[in-house]
């Protein structure tokens, strides 16, 4: 399993926050720790992202080195910082209009914290969530704990999870799921009201970048023999529906099970704990809360199969994991006493089916990036713009063998189904 | 000993060979009223030819046992001289009820199948014929009428075993060429049936009394007790514990569950299903040189219904096929399927919403109980090879004789080991649950 890259050269991490700085944490740690005594002795920051890693935060490690109220041995503290790209008007742009800094730093500040809460009180409580510091709404920044400390690291996204990795990032997002559906329950329309995920109404800022791949995708089918022009027809057309037909899965149907979904749940966004010893998984939790929307689980699911599985476990075992997910789901919902609809697991099957499209897209696009291993041009000019260097890094991301391979076994199945075609 | 010997084995079993019968009959399961007078007449009316006169008349049994649950099937052969001196050979089929065993006929008597078959022959399919001839399409998807009398109960249709049409091995299962050229008879069917429909202000709703229906429930000791029968194999294999369990909790709700398939979804594209559309309502023309198939009808509408084609596509498909196409290959099959109903509904002209694939996807999974319920209980059955006592009571009853048949359906090799495969994946689907 892989680490976070974090000891790059400058030109291919981000740089820190300037604002950060003793004077800054040392009122939110007297607060968090109930300590207005404690005195920060020395603060440790380092840029935590690489190129390639995440193309709409930024990532600072900090540690701290304290002395509480009475103490004389120091304590020390490890804390992620996230802020956004504030400085690029153009990325600052197109995020804006998905209002991801908002809704993390509500997600942070208020969701999870009354997740975890309603999850304590399950019969089999687990950690879930990274646990918050603080949240600050001005400099539209989140700290929270550093999971690596905890020996949580990120899985190497390249090759994807297992079952027995996937059951555990099923059975986390299950009982998020559940325990958000309980959520706006009790307080209707606390969670509704979440409806700018990457697909939404509201904007088209990524359309671009959908579009175009699946353009290239065509390119790729037509030089690839097995597949050929009837495939690189089929996407040329479908590439003016792509975003109309993804954005569809999202819209909360009233006959459905809704919640509130992850909205970008894949490998890069658990982080994962082993034994020291015997290395034996042991502990999962979720990250990264920007893209969260009330919608259909589907959606998560789709997007979780589509990117973060192994290959052969992607093809063969999602009936399985699906089974294994609506299990979790039901029992959770159950154990908080949810009153809503309950769908079974046929109902839920069928909600799947409905949102099949989106695996699609998935698989087409959001897959081919994340696999993607030519960093040199992986930043969101690159994914987005028009240009000769961004028409190259997209055709670069294509040249991928194993992205190949899968789609070269995947296109027929989604043909068969239907999924291909352009229907309105 | 291998399916091929197995074959072998029944087809070198005495056939029963009767004398060649000239005037009057005394061929078993014949009524009294066939006589040459009463062919005669019917050819008269068919050929529109008063001055036709029969010469030479051979009646013999068509079919053995565990072939055909559904009437006796008597095979005619008739010599005759056409008004203009010409001469020719007719050979036909004649299809009568029950009427010897009583208890057989009280329990499919509110299936009304004699009756249903005999309007659908009459009334239904020559029409559907003349809409493919309405788009330039010879396709030939049934077998000709020559004449139905519903004060006897007898229906007599030209005797494709004579043009060369013969039965499929029931026991191997249709291949990919066969499974496509039958979807291909059945997508042009269910289409013209589709616009039929329309054209005649719903006409074809009226048949609502397809193998479960919301008037009877006669043939639920059949499917519980096929389903029990499953049951009681599969709790004896290791690992397999909680899939018996599953089927024993289904037995209360299976009949509702059943149902609901032939429930007609308004909002969702409907058809005339076929109702009982496996390898032996299916007879298929082999090119004598290659062995090639070459062309496939399709027999046998007793259990005709008008609702989702998904109760067609999900039995065929579940009971017919070859193991490699029955395991891996239905949605290829669908899709096959798909487009020529599609393409067939849209050369009608048909007024009412087509659905794309995917729509036509997610309605049929509506059903999808209905593949579940074919692979488990009818299968069995379908590919039985004990047929010493298969027969109509063997499957209605509960006696000792009725529950050894249905074991020795479930004892066979090949359907345990579908079994084994199938039920995995319908239990991840949600449909062994009792709770859908």
């Amino acid at each position: 399993m892989g680490e976070v890259r974090n000891n790059h050269s400058d030109n291919d991490t981000h740089a820190a926050p300037v604002w950060l700085d003793e004077a800054y944490l040392e009122p939110i740690l007297q607060r968090s720790k109930k300590d207005p005594g404690l005195r920060i002795l020395q603060l440790d920051i380092k840029p935590a992202t690489a190129k390639g890693e995440n193309y709409a935060s930024i990532m600072t490690r900090v540690k701290v080195n304290y002395l509480a109220s009475g103490s004389k041995v120091p304590g020390h503290d490890f804390y992620i910082v996230k802020t956004t790209y504030e400085n690029d008007p153009y990325i600052a742009g197109v995020f804006g209009g998905y209002d991801v800094a908002t809704t993390e730093m509500q997600m942070y500040e208020k969701i999870l914290p009354q997740l975890t809460d309603l999850l304590q009180q399950t019969s089999n409580p687990e950690k879930v969530f990274a646990q918050t510091l603080h949240v600050d709404y001005e400099h539209a920044a989140i700290i929270f704990e550093d999971l690596t400390v905890t020996k949580h690291q990120t899985a190497d996204r390249l090759i994807g999870f297992d079952m027995e990795h996937a059951q555990l990032a099923l059975r986390k997002l299950a009982k998020m799921h559940a325990a958000a559906a309980v959520l706006n329950e009790q307080q209707p329309g606390v969670l509704t009201k979440y409806d700018h995920g990457i697909f939404n109404r509201h904007t088209q800022g990524f359309a671009p970048f959908f579009t175009s791949m699946v353009g290239v995708a065509a390119e790729f089918a037509a030089e690839t023999s097995e597949l050929g022009p009837y495939y690189e027809q089929k996407l040329k057309a479908m590439q003016k529906r792509v975003m109309e037909y993804s954005t569809r899965a999202y819209d909360p149907q009233p006959d459905q099970f809704n919640t509130l979904i992850h909205g970008d749940y894949w490998v890069n966004n658990v982080m994962v704990r082993y034994n020291e010893n015997s290395k034996e998984l042991q502990d999962l939790v979720m990250i990264d809360f920007q893209f969260c929307s009330w919608s259909s689980p589907a959606v998560d699911l789709h997007y979780f199969f589509n990117t973060s599985l192994e290959t052969e476990v992607r093809f063969q075992h999602q009936d399985a994991l699906v089974q294994y997910y609506h299990s979790i789901l039901v029992q959770t919902l159950k154990d908080l006493n949810f009153s809503g609809y309950i769908p079974t697991l046929r109902q839920f099957v069928l909600q799947m089916e409905k949102a099949r499209f989106f695996a699609v897209t998935v698989s087409l696009v959001s897959h081919a990036i994340m696999i993607n291993d030519q960093n040199a041009d992986a930043d969101f000019n690159g994914l987005m713009l028009d240009d000769e260097r961004g028409r190259k890094f997209r055709k670069l991301i294509y040249t991928n063998k194993k992205l190949r391979d899968i789609l070269q076994r995947l296109l027929p199945v989604f043909d068969r189904c239907g999924l291909l075609d352009v229907v309105d | 000993m291998s399916v091929t010997d197995l074959i072998s084995a029944l087809d070198s079993l005495p056939k029963f060979e009767s004398e060649v019968i000239v005037k009057g009959s005394n061929c078993p399961g014949v009524p009294d009223w066939l006589t040459e007078t009463y062919l005669e007449h019917a050819l008269q009316k068919f050929y529109n030819d008063q001055a036709l006169k029969i010469t030479a008349l051979d009646l013999r049994p068509a079919l053995g046992k565990g072939e055909n649950f559904g009437g006796v099937l008597t095979r005619l052969k008739v010599d005759f001289r056409r008004g203009d001196g010409s001469c020719a050979t007719g050979h036909y089929i004649l299809k009568t009820s029950f009427e010897g065993d009583e208890f057989a006929r009280k329990a499919m008597e509110p299936y009304d199948i004699f009756n249903r078959e005999m309007s659908i022959y009459e009334e239904i399919l020559p029409k559907l014929k003349s809409l493919l001839l309405e788009i330039h399409d010879e396709e030939e998807i049934f077998a000709q009428t020559m004449t139905v009398d519903y004060d006897r109960s007898a229906l007599v249709f030209e005797d494709l075993n004579a043009r060369g049409f013969v039965m499929p091995d029931r026991l191997l299962g249709l291949d990919l060429k066969l499974a496509r050229l039958v979807l291909r008879k059945l997508a042009k069917m269910h289409a013209t049936s589709a616009v039929l429909n329309e054209r005649e202000n719903g006409a074809l709703e009226s048949y609502d009394r397809g193998m479960f229906n919301r008037h009877t429930e006669n043939y639920a000791p059949c499917f519980l007790g096929l389903l029990a029968a499953a049951k009681r194999r599969v709790s004896q294999w290791p690992g397999y514990e909680k899939y018996a369990e599953k089927l024993e909790s289904l037995l209360p709700i299976y009949m509702e569950l059943g149902k609901r398939v032939f429930d007609v979804t308004q909002s969702h594209i409907n058809v005339l299903a076929h109702g009982d559309l496996w390898t032996n309502n299916v007879l298929v023309k082999y090119d004598k040189a290659s062995g090639e198939p070459l062309d496939v009808i399709i027999i046998d509408f007793q259990y005709s219904a008008w609702g989702s084609p998904a109760i067609d596509l999900f039995y065929f498909l579940n009971s017919s096929l070859q193991w490699d196409l029955h395991l891996h290959h239905q949605e290829d099959l669908i899709r096959y399927y798909f487009d020529i109903f599609s393409a067939t509904l849209r050369k009608l002209r048909f007024n009412g919403n087509i659905p794309s694939l995917v729509r036509f996807r997610h309605q049929i999974q509506t059903k999808e109980f209905y593949a579940m319920h074919t692979s488990c209980t009818i299968f069995p059955i379908h590919r039985n090879v004990e047929t010493e006592d298969a027969d109509f009571n063997a499957l209605m009853e509960n006696n000792q004789r009725a529950l050894n048949f249905k074991d020795a359906c479930l004892s066979n090799p090949v359907t345990q080991r579908l079994l084994k495969e199938l039920l995995a994946v319908y239990d991840r689907k949600g449909l062994l649950d009792a709770n859908q």
